[in-house]
């Protein structure tokens, strides 16, 4: 690697002060890939070859332009069930991942999207593709499954042409990440703090007049401000832009006496997501009936069903005992009942009851899982919805929440205050 | 009286431009811009690339070729990587929307959407265990539209198809070629109202720079100074920001660390590369490079400066159009040797919804990764700059957004060079 000096002052550890204990990042690091090299074994596959910035993310703990590499596939990490981790990074990026303590190897990647390479492209799909096969067979002992994230059908059919037999490399990392090591959780509250500052900035500066966007900027610009990474969505509307949900943060200048909704899908400091929703009312004056009777029945919607989350509780269970949403409302519920969390959304995902045999799918709780529990409320043809969402930790016991910002009390029917 | 001449089409001139986007929807007393024409004139290039290739269709994945070619958006940076949603053009015939859960909403009104379907998911985070179930319903759908559409036409091309999707894809006959080629040559020429709202993107960028170079004081973090960016382009419209490329200090060099808690310090150069994603999710993408005052720049930081300088300016002054990029790399500024190292990835790349075709390599990459193509007018380019030298304390980034002309070049981003780090040749 060309050029490199220490950078000594680079990045503050987690707790900015040598009389305390912080976190040891190069032990996370390695517990963390420890977990993948573990499944690795257990499917029985040559490696594991990873695109998505956050699969590699949560391998190595190396980053490198993560929203950028969403979608240009410029970087890949190749792990061998038994043998190196090999991170090809993208141009001149190697002095990125160096002294993690997880990477063995750097090497330049080859691009073959369209971007990258042009009319190169299945030429540099077969090379690509030939020094794959090449540490499949190197570190594979004649085991010719590669398990794999992401790939798009070049790279797919120039893998197969090497005789490699593509296994679901996704799958593979859900599963092992949403059991969350105690390192982790501690970086989940970390980013929950930056979430919640910047929910109380936006709190803070709501008026009549403010645009859904010059509000929404408060989130991102704290979330940035304390080393947060980035905002999944733009979920956040005010008044008849609440209902129905997912209508996008725009210029509508929010009025007195709104609903202002929103749903943080914050990616925070360490790359952990902090996914908690929101519904202020915007002063002056008190909300009205209507408004306390939406936010009442979302608040029941969540807090019944956060109970129900425990370690051994399956999916099904939990549909079928979950709060049932009134008829009025079921047209426009919310997409999951619940769902996991990490560094990003991620598996598992509970269906509702009602699209159980639609899309839903069974597994069972487990300590350490983190997961979200949602709530949408709002009624075809009204003019406005209550959005709410909770991020909690499941353990053997009740459920312990991950999110702490308080509901809004001037929105709460007297029965709940 | 003699008849009127007819009149030659009408063609803004950038500060035109520039005012039609100032204007864009916020006065009943002026045009602004004519966002249903920008779509169907999008759409209509999609098509002609699909059928130029034959093809019966093209199945989009990618939230930013799914809003070239309808201009529908949902949950864009999320759906970057959960293929929660996709869209079908056909050669002719309708275009379907397959959207999540309840979204219909989103894209009602929408001219370029003939129909809105509930999307099949088969990623594993929506999937779970029933990824194989869910992926052979998916196809089914899939192929039942190829045939309604295209007849005999077996050709689809997919821009983002993981692999279980594409063995689904094969084993129905479907003859899969590659989707980001297609949408990338419809959106490689920009028309004059996808410019107008580039514009309005880069004058939203360029508001960011001017309050991080207000704000910029000893002792703040790079993490702060960047975050100015962020809250400026999502309080005017703007959509996201691709990297967290700000540095400061010894850490501008090597280029890529990315932006942290780490203080800038009085007389630290901070570089920083925006990939803003803009108003109409058009892409701002310039860099530039401050210094941190008290103090003057010192002679090392003036000189890494105008070597910069001096390779933006010599690689835009080449652009024309009918230059071919392996000419652009050949005859473009020569990095001193102590800097060829440390070199940026590309010479020059193309611009619009975001970072997009061709990358422009230096001629020390052309063979491992160069490609060859012509210069058009109306394409739009980032010409780039990094000049930091093997074990140097700092690097210089600098890079401008231009427009290709019948003429020549039009800078779109305007955001002036820094006077105290120009050496005094270039003043």
């Amino acid at each position: 690697m060309p050029n490199s000096h220490p950078s000594p002052e680079s990045v503050l550890p987690p707790s900015p002060d040598d009389t305390l204990g912080g976190l040891e990042w190069t032990p996370l690091r390695r517990k963390r890939l420890d977990k993948v090299r573990q499944a690795l074994q257990a499917a029985d596959v040559a490696g594991l070859l990873l695109y998505d910035p956050i699969n590699i993310r949560y391998a190595t703990g190396s980053r490198n332009m993560t929203v950028w590499t969403l979608h240009n596939a410029v970087r890949y990490c190749f792990i061998a069930t038994e043998g190196p981790v090999i991170l090809f990074d993208f141009h001149g990026c190697g002095h990125l991942s160096r002294g993690l303590g997880t990477v063995d190897e750097v090497r330049p990647a080859i691009a073959w999207f369209y971007f990258g390479a042009g009319a190169r492209g299945p030429e540099k799909a077969k090379q690509w593709a030939a020094e794959l096969a090449d540490l499949v067979q190197r570190y594979g002992g004649g085991n010719k499954r590669l398990a794999i994230d992401r790939c798009d059908p070049p790279g797919s059919f120039a893998l197969r042409d090497h005789g490699l037999v593509l296994e679901e490399g996704q799958a593979l990392m859900e599963v092992l990440r949403a059991i969350k090591l105690p390192e982790e959780l501690e970086l989940i509250r970390q980013s929950m703090v930056v979430c919640e500052a910047g929910m109380a900035r936006m709190q803070d500066a709501l008026r009549p007049g403010l645009s859904e966007n010059e509000l929404w900027s408060l989130l991102h610009e704290t979330n940035i401000a304390k080393g947060g990474e980035w905002i999944e969505t733009r979920l956040l509307t005010a008044g008849s832009r609440t209902n129905p949900w997912f209508q996008e943060s725009s210029d509508r200048v929010i009025r007195p006496g709104e609903l202002v909704a929103f749903d943080t899908d914050l990616i925070g400091p360490f790359g952990y997501c902090s996914d908690v929703s929101r519904t202020y009312f915007c002063g002056p004056g008190k909300p009205s009936a209507r408004q306390k009777e939406l936010y009442g029945l979302a608040y029941e919607q969540i807090e019944t069903n956060i109970p129900l989350f425990r370690a051994g509780r399956t999916a099904r269970e939990i549909a079928e005992a979950a709060w049932r949403i009134p008829d009025r409302f079921l047209p426009y519920r919310y997409g999951s009942l619940a769902h996991g969390v990490g560094l990003c959304d991620e598996y598992p995902r509970i269906a509702h009851d009602i699209d159980f045999a639609a899309s839903g799918f069974d597994f069972v709780l487990e300590p350490g899982m983190t997961i979200c529990v949602e709530s949408y409320i709002g009624e075809p043809g009204d003019s406005e919805g209550v959005k709410l969402e909770e991020q909690i930790l499941i353990t053997e016991g009740e459920p312990v929440n991950l999110s702490t910002y308080p509901f809004e009390a001037a929105l709460l029917p007297a029965r709940w205050v | 009286m003699a008849p009127e001449a007819p009149q030659p089409p009408f063609t803004p001139s950038p500060d035109a431009r520039r005012a039609a986007s100032v204007a864009m929807g916020r006065s009943d007393t002026e045009a602004g811009l004519d966002l249903a024409a920008l779509r169907s004139e999008r759409l209509a290039r999609v098509r002609a690339e699909v059928k130029k290739r034959d093809l019966a269709g093209v199945l989009l994945y990618d939230p930013i070729n799914i809003r070239y070619a309808t201009g529908s958006r949902n949950m864009s940076v999320w759906t970057l990587h959960n293929a929660a949603r996709s869209c079908f053009v056909p050669a002719e015939g309708p275009v379907v929307l397959f959207d999540y859960h309840n979204c219909d909403h989103l894209s009602e009104g929408l001219e370029t959407v003939d129909e809105i379907r509930r999307s099949t998911s088969w990623y594993f985070f929506s999937a779970g265990w029933r990824v194989e179930e869910k992926v052979q319903k998916w196809a089914d759908e899939i192929d039942d539209l190829l045939r309604q559409n295209g007849g005999d036409n077996r050709r689809l091309a997919i821009d983002k198809c993981d692999p279980a999707g594409t063995w689904a894809l094969e084993e129905r006959g479907v003859a899969l070629s590659d989707g980001q080629e297609v949408l990338e040559q419809a959106r490689l020429i920009k028309s004059d109202l996808e410019l107008q709202a580039m514009t309005h993107a880069i004058a939203v960028a360029e508001i960011g720079m001017e309050r991080m170079r207000e704000a910029l004081r000893p002792g703040m973090s790079e993490n702060e100074l960047w975050a100015i960016l962020h809250r400026e382009n999502i309080a005017r419209g703007g959509e996201w920001i691709e990297t967290r490329l700000l540095a400061a200090g010894r850490r501008t060099n090597p280029w890529f660390q990315e932006c942290s808690a780490h203080l800038i310090r009085p007389g630290d150069l901070v570089s920083f590369d925006t990939d803003l994603i803009g108003p109409f999710g058009y892409c701002a993408d310039i860099s530039r490079t401050f210094h941190c005052g008290p103090g003057k720049p010192n002679e090392t930081q003036k000189r890494l400066y105008g070597l910069a300088y001096e390779q933006i300016e010599t690689n835009i002054a080449l652009l024309r159009p009918g230059l071919t990029f392996r000419e652009i790399s050949e005859k473009s500024w020569t990095l001193p040797a102590s800097c060829t190292p440390n070199r940026y990835s590309v010479v020059m790349h193309g611009v619009g919804l975001c970072d997009e075709y061709p990358s422009i390599y230096y001629a020390e990459d052309w063979d491992a990764a160069g490609y060859d193509g012509v210069i058009a007018a109306g394409m739009t380019l980032c010409v780039e700059s990094y000049v930091g030298e093997v074990g140097g304390d700092e690097g210089i980034k600098l890079e401008q957004q231009v427009l290709i002309t019948e003429r020549g070049v039009e800078r779109l981003s305007r955001f002036p060079y820094e006077e105290d780090l120009l050496p005094a040749r270039w003043l």
